[in-house]
């Protein structure tokens, strides 16, 4: 067994006395208790659950310029989950977040691919659909990182509207993997989405994590067109994730013309995807 | 392993032979736990279940003690699970297989995996790969209980929970052969960590959000998802925020984590729990007579370990879990447990995680003994590997025998009630809310209030003997508002309940005694006789909207209050934001510069900027902020000065002492609106006095506004809604 070393614990120890002290002991409840000290304070710690945690609590709290320019810093933090509570404690105060809107439409213009990236968090939080057209033009500007067209993709499906589809469509076939990937997860949370069109095509894309996303999005609506694709990969593809996700699609579907393709799939070699076809085959009508 | 580590061992009772004396561990030759990657972050809240971090792997201790054998009994042998992460797992009864949790890639998500103990092999279980599956708890009758963020509602988003913004996990289950996957009704938030008791039910977590409520409270329920009750938390049993990893100690007694709902990285105080009344049987402590809220109690067996988000402390740490080895009145646990602060900030700023490892816990004398404690990883969820009993199973409830796709709500006496008594007669019937968040097209937030998304799906009429009874939408998450004739509600019931399709929730009366027994007549009830009112439980989900005036659904701020407002109140000289006898005003001043500035009550829609000094509020609409007051703004954190006379005109969740029908005086809306019968004899109307008489239907409107919780957003006006 081992046991850790004496020097450690008493650094930890000494950080969370100087931190008891300073800030006190607040309510444990959702939603309140907060305060820009405290916000500061965590950022100052580096935590990112900490800061979320802190900017959860102060979610009604008015804010001074100081507070407020405070905050909008942590919408560029290198953590996405702390840009992301930065930009829901904006949308909780509606004029502060057309400001955030403006600046955001501002940077997916012009702005440095790091700053698109933040811009499109920021708008998937505070968004109103009627930026769907800006975001959109991001993802088609030329000279971005993958990263940051992809996080544009992402925030049209956190605003979920569908004027978004024509966009997304388009995103499906960029060259980036990335992108592909993204285009797919977000044409799920768009609502009232009806179909999967767009998506069947990827099925049988280059790219592994694209066709595994692929795979489960036709599934999910279920896209009776990606039946063919679907049963060839439910057999052939070399991985076991996609064939599994396929034939979980297939079940879906429920098609009997596949049941010769999910009886080879029940037999496959790998633990992941035996079960499923079985189930699969259930399914069929 | 050290010097250091062997003297500890060889002080523990049990170590390296049966003959050195009895253990609370000598009966068992092995332990099951899993071994994953220490982490800073991700596990911010206690509802948090995404977090990825490769390389864990489910692992045997044999014989269970510091030189033991570990050895691994999954899955780094195969390629597809060399990079997966493991949340959580199952041991079954017979204790010959395992059910784990377990996310394979970064791009994938948290499958469920069954382990053959003899065989070693595994396979994935048939669930949607695009969902996540957590918590898995083995089921009598071969199935298996899960946690999910796949949908019931087909086409329907899955809730978000409105602070931690995550999608929310619902329960159901699967045969262990993967047939017969079911999705259970859902909660407005997460239902998390389930545990099953020897009675068969199932016991677990539920975050309870309703207006001010935020809380991890555990429920019952049983195995098929049906008959969800409270079980402890509320009603005063509460000690700190939220309750979860409950693990039956004895019949009616589990033994859970309790802590703050966040920062904590999901640890903190091991509470013995019991549900119900106490009494000992053959030298266990059982706690299953008359369980309920109101008998359930809690002790602390780890007092020094704090209840809230702050940080703990050397040689006290927090716990991760706490597996019972016996049912002493102080138990003997098998627990993963950390030193030092283990909180997120603290941490953070030291830049060093926690490390959890298993010990052997006396809760009597508050001593640990080290187990198994592996640097740099986490080694949590320890399990004996010994075969149980396996709990009775119950049978599923019967339906309704209304209707097998709609859930029966209602109740026997609605007069019922341990919360205060009703006026005879006083109550015309019962409004039923659905609740929603923004995952449906709102963004994240849906006003000044604390409320959630609402739409009322009816009001169903308390017929003579006090009973009611409607149909209501399967696997929706409501709640109930018992009103009078005024139709301004007389109590709010603040939890959301819901049912599968074709099930029964039937309530003895409104939040009656939770230790007597409702009485009524012989008979059934006259709302059965009569048959249930159906509300909206065939509409489906974007269609359940306003469309006729007289039956308002979800209540759009600008688009079915604002006009009542330009056209009967906002007008020039008049509720219009210009100082004067109409309007009154409150003024904030900053002690500290001497800065002021005046808000001056205005009911047009104009929207809000308001600054001051250095200061921005938003508040919706001019109206919106009118209305619900600043005491909505939570100005005290910057030290300010309220002064003025304009009050808070409307409490959200309260029409009936709202201000605001002081002043307009509501008129009766059942059986049939009449403008000469109001709720307040007295008073005058407003309206009438100004000259714009409000309508009935327009005092319908406003007054359901109040009682669901005054929001400004609702299906009607969601943005991400509209084409």
């Amino acid at each position: 067994m081992n046991h850790r070393t004496i020097a450690r614990p008493i650094a930890l120890g000494a950080v969370a006395l100087a931190l008891a002290l300073a800030a006190g002991a607040p309510d444990a409840h959702a939603g309140r208790g907060g305060s820009f000290a405290r916000i500061r304070s965590a950022t100052q710690h580096g935590n990112p659950d900490a800061i979320v945690a802190e900017l959860e609590k102060a979610e009604n709290i008015p804010c001074t310029s100081a507070c407020m320019t405070f905050v909008l810093e942590l919408l560029d933090h290198d953590s996405y989950a702390v840009r992301d509570a930065a930009a829901w404690w904006f949308a909780r105060r509606p004029a502060q977040m057309v400001e955030v809107t403006e600046r955001a439409l501002d940077r997916l213009a012009s702005g440095s691919s790091v700053e698109v990236r933040s811009a499109a968090d920021a708008l998937a939080r505070v968004g109103h659909p009627r930026v769907v057209p800006q975001l959109a033009a991001a993802i088609a500007r030329s000279g971005l990182s993958d990263e940051a067209r992809a996080h544009a993709v992402r925030a049209l499906g956190k605003i979920g509207h569908l004027s978004a589809n024509p966009a997304l469509a388009q995103a499906m076939g960029d060259g980036s993997a990335e992108v592909r990937r993204e285009a797919i997860q977000a044409w799920t949370r768009i609502l009232r989405q009806s179909g999967a069109d767009p998506v069947v095509a990827l099925v049988t894309d280059a790219d592994v994590s694209v066709r595994r996303a692929a795979a489960q999005v036709v599934g999910r609506f279920p896209a009776a067109a990606a039946r063919a694709s679907l049963e060839g990969v439910v057999v052939s593809d070399p991985d076991p994730a996609v064939r599994r996700n396929a034939a979980w699609a297939l079940g879906r579907i429920g098609d009997p013309a596949s049941r010769a393709a999910l009886t080879a799939a029940s037999e496959d070699a790998s633990s992941l995807v035996r079960m499923t076809a079985r189930a699969a085959l259930r399914h069929l009508r | 392993m050290t010097a250091l580590a062997a003297a500890v061992v060889s002080a523990a009772a049990g170590c390296g032979g049966k003959e050195q004396g009895t253990g609370p561990l000598d009966e068992v030759d092995a332990i099951v736990f899993i071994e994953r990657a220490a982490r800073m972050d991700g596990l911010g809240d206690i509802f948090q279940y995404e977090s990825y971090v490769p390389g864990a792997r489910l692992m045997k201790l044999s014989p269970p003690t510091a030189d033991g054998t570990v050895t691994e009994l999954c899955c780094g042998d195969l390629p597809e699970y060399e990079g997966a992460d493991i949340i959580d797992y199952d041991l079954s009864f017979d204790a010959r297989s395992i059910v784990f949790s377990a996310r394979l890639s970064e791009d994938q998500r948290y499958g469920l995996f069954l382990l053959d103990l003899e065989s070693g092999g595994v396979e994935q279980l048939p669930t949607d790969p695009d969902a996540d599956f957590v918590y898995p708890t083995f089921l009598p009758g071969d199935r298996v209980l899960f946690a999910t963020n796949a949908v019931v509602e087909e086409g329907a988003p899955q809730f978000e929970d409105e602070y931690e913004r995550r999608t929310t996990l619902q329960l159901g289950s699967v045969a262990v052969d993967g047939s017969d996957l079911q999705l259970y009704s859902r909660n407005l938030s997460h239902r998390i960590t389930s545990t099953v008791m020897s009675t068969g039910e199932v016991l677990f977590t539920q975050w309870d959000h309703l207006d001010e409520l935020n809380a991890g409270q555990l429920l019952r329920m049983n195995p098929d998802g049906t008959r969800v009750r409270e079980a402890f938390g509320k009603e005063g049993t509460g000690i700190t925020n939220s309750y979860y990893k409950a693990i039956e100690a004895a019949p009616g007694r589990v033994i859970a984590i309790g802590s703050s709902r966040d920062r904590t990285f999901q640890s903190g105080a091991i509470l013995d729990i019991r549900l119900g009344e106490t009494h000992e049987v053959g030298g266990e402590l059982w706690a299953d007579i008359e369980m309920s809220e109101k008998n359930a109690s809690t002790r602390i067996l780890t007092a020094q370990v704090p209840l809230d988000d702050e940080a703990s402390f050397e040689s006290v740490g927090r716990y991760y879990n706490a597996y019972p080895l016996n049912s002493k009145d102080y138990p003997d646990l098998l627990v993963s447990w950390a030193d030092g602060p283990v909180q997120s900030d603290v941490n953070g700023a030291a830049g060093v995680a926690p490390d959890f490892g298993l010990y052997l816990f006396d809760s009597k004398n508050g001593t640990r003994l080290p187990v198994y404690d592996k640097k740099g990883t986490w080694e949590i969820n320890p399990i004996p590997l010994t075969p149980r009993t396996a709990p009775p199973e119950i049978s599923p409830a019967g339906t309704n025998g209304v209707d097998d796709d709609a859930v029966l709500i209602g109740a026997m006496n609605v007069y019922s009630t341990s919360l205060g008594d009703f006026e005879d007669g006083a109550v015309w019937g019962v409004r039923v809310i659905e609740g929603f968040s923004g995952e449906e097209g709102v963004g994240d937030d849906f006003g000044l209030s604390e409320a959630e998304g609402a739409a009322t799906l009816g009001v169903a009429e308390v017929r003579e003997d006090g009973s009611w009874a409607a149909l209501v939408p399967a696997n929706v998450p409501v709640h109930q508002i018992a009103v009078d004739k005024y139709d301004v509600g007389l109590r709010v019931e603040p939890v959301w309940i819901t049912g599968r399709p074709g099930e029964s929730r039937f309530c003895g009366g409104c939040h009656e005694s939770r230790s007597a027994t409702t009485v009524i007549e012989p008979g059934i009830t006259d709302a059965i006789a009569i048959g249930p009112q159906d509300l909206m439980s065939r509409v489906p989900r974007f269609e359940r909207v306003t469309t006729e005036p007289t039956r308002p659904v979800g209540i759009p701020w600008d688009t079915a209050l604002q006009p009542i407002f330009d056209n009967k109140c906002a007008m020039s000289g008049c509720h219009d934001g210009v100082a004067g006898a109409a309007n009154k005003s409150f003024t904030i001043t900053d002690p500290e510069s001497g800065q002021s500035q005046e808000f001056i009550f205005n009911l047009t829609g104009d929207p809000i900027d308001f600054a001051f000094g250095e200061a921005m509020l938003s508040g919706y609409s001019a109206s919106h902020l009118s209305l619900l007051g600043a005491a909505m703004l939570e100005l005290e954190e910057l030290d300010l000065v309220i002064t003025g006379d304009m009050p808070t005109y409307v409490l959200p969740g309260d029409a009936r002492n709202s201000l605001l029908f002081g002043v307009l005086n509501p008129p009766r809306q059942f059986p049939e609106p009449d403008l000469d019968d109001r709720l307040f004899p007295d008073l005058p109307d407003h309206s009438v006095e100004m000259g714009f008489p409000l309508t009935a239907e327009e005092f319908r409107l406003l007054v359901e506004m109040a009682d669901n919780g005054g929001q400004f957003y609702s299906r009607e006006n969601a943005p991400g809604l509209q084409p």
